[in-house]
């Protein structure tokens, strides 16, 4: 699982998050290890210290990787489809209107 | 390996089988307003596979007719008379040359790419406010001396495949230089023999280099409709290639990127309609 860690309000801290990285007090000592599940009992004790951040681990957003093949292939068509390019301005705006038809954005 | 000269094909297409009589007919009054419904109506009714293809086009869920539509007169009714005319047409030229199987033609991709480009063609003509149907005919056969000279000279047809397999270069560039001229060439001598309309004719012989002249042609309809066509990929074929477009004939046509845009998402529909009612899906 890839993923990182981003600093939350404790106050949007639910129980059940996982700690994306160490939680150090003020000297710089690990008071909770990365990886840690936050349970409510952790977050009544965390409070009282006054903690007010915590390192949370947030999954990245790959995007689906069959939808990002399928693109790729799209587009690999396209390259193929235009390979002859004539270069005046009509081909120009051909190539441009399909890729974007095709793809949903400019070449 | 024998060639092919452009004097043979010309003594040939006087010897090929006529088109059925009612494609004879609707050739003749193509472009005419005063053909009659009954006419035509007649003319298909003969033949039981165009009457089932004419209502199976009428009634597909593509038109929205509420109610089943059951004879030819009524399908001349919601489809409209010049849409039945250039459907009927349609259905029997792409019957008509039966290329030999094992030289790798294919005939499918062939006929894909000719309704596309038809369907493009029709919906450029309307742009421009020339005759929507002669533009899907102009469209539907631009093409259309390939086929004849794959069918008919297909030994050393193959070979301008082999070269423009090998050489990966536009059809026409193998073809003159392995015949010493081209499709466009042979298609404006099949038109000419089977009577279309001079502007068809003339967008089958000029479809890859339209003149430059005042006005929009049919020839400037079907070549910007083939590269579309070409574009889009409506052939699937392996090797497709968009050939470059004539900037005389853009600028005639008066597109630019939004009114290009347009035109793309109603092409694409119809295509697969069109392609499953002519079985070249």
């Amino acid at each position: 699982m890839s993923g990182r860690s981003r600093d939350l309000p404790i106050a949007e801290v639910m129980p059940g998050m996982v700690l994306g990285g160490d939680l150090l007090d003020n000297r710089g000592a690990t008071l909770l290890p990365e990886g840690t599940e936050v349970t409510e009992t952790l977050l009544d004790s965390l409070r009282r210290r006054e903690v007010d951040a915590l390192p949370i681990f947030v999954e990245e957003e790959t995007p689906d990787p069959g939808e990002a093949a399928l693109r790729e292939a799209a587009q690999a068509r396209l390259t193929s489809l235009f390979r002859r390019d004539g270069g005046n301005e009509a081909d120009r705006i051909l190539r441009e209107v399909v890729f974007a038809y095709r793809l949903g954005r400019s070449p | 390996m024998s060639k092919v000269s452009l004097e043979e094909i010309l003594a040939e297409v006087d010897v090929l089988p006529s088109l059925p009589t009612i494609v004879d007919g609707l050739v003749r009054a193509m472009g005419k307003e005063d053909v009659s419904v009954d006419e035509l109506v007649d003319g298909i009714a003969g033949d039981q596979a165009l009457v089932a293809r004419v209502l199976r086009v009428a009634n597909s869920p593509f038109y929205g007719v509420q109610n089943k539509v059951s004879s030819v007169h009524d399908a001349i009714v919601v489809l409209g008379f010049r849409a039945v005319g250039s459907l009927v047409l349609a259905a029997s030229v792409t019957g008509y040359f039966s290329p030999p199987a094992g030289y790798g033609f294919d005939l499918r991709g062939f006929w894909r790419h000719g309704i596309g480009a038809a369907l493009a063609a029709r919906a450029l003509a309307r742009k421009v406010g020339l005759d929507a149907e002669t533009g899907f005919t102009a469209g539907l056969l631009h093409d259309i001396g390939r086929l004849m000279l794959v069918t008919r000279h297909t030994p050393v047809y193959a070979e301008v495949m082999a070269a423009c397999a090998g050489e990966d270069c536009p059809v026409c560039e193998a073809e003159r230089r392995i015949l010493g001229f081209d499709h466009a060439q042979a298609g404006e001598i099949l038109a000419r023999r089977w009577r279309f309309p001079a502007e068809i004719v003339r967008a089958v012989a000029l479809h890859h280099a339209p003149e430059p002249v005042r006005e929009c042609t049919f020839a400037d309809i079907a070549h910007v409709a083939d590269a579309l066509a070409h574009a889009l990929d409506l052939a699937r074929a392996e090797r497709e290639m968009v050939p470059s477009l004539d900037i005389g004939a853009w600028r005639r046509l008066r597109l630019d990127g939004p009114s290009l845009t347009a035109l793309l998402p109603e092409i694409e529909r119809e295509h697969e309609h069109y392609c499953a009612l002519l079985a070249a899906g």
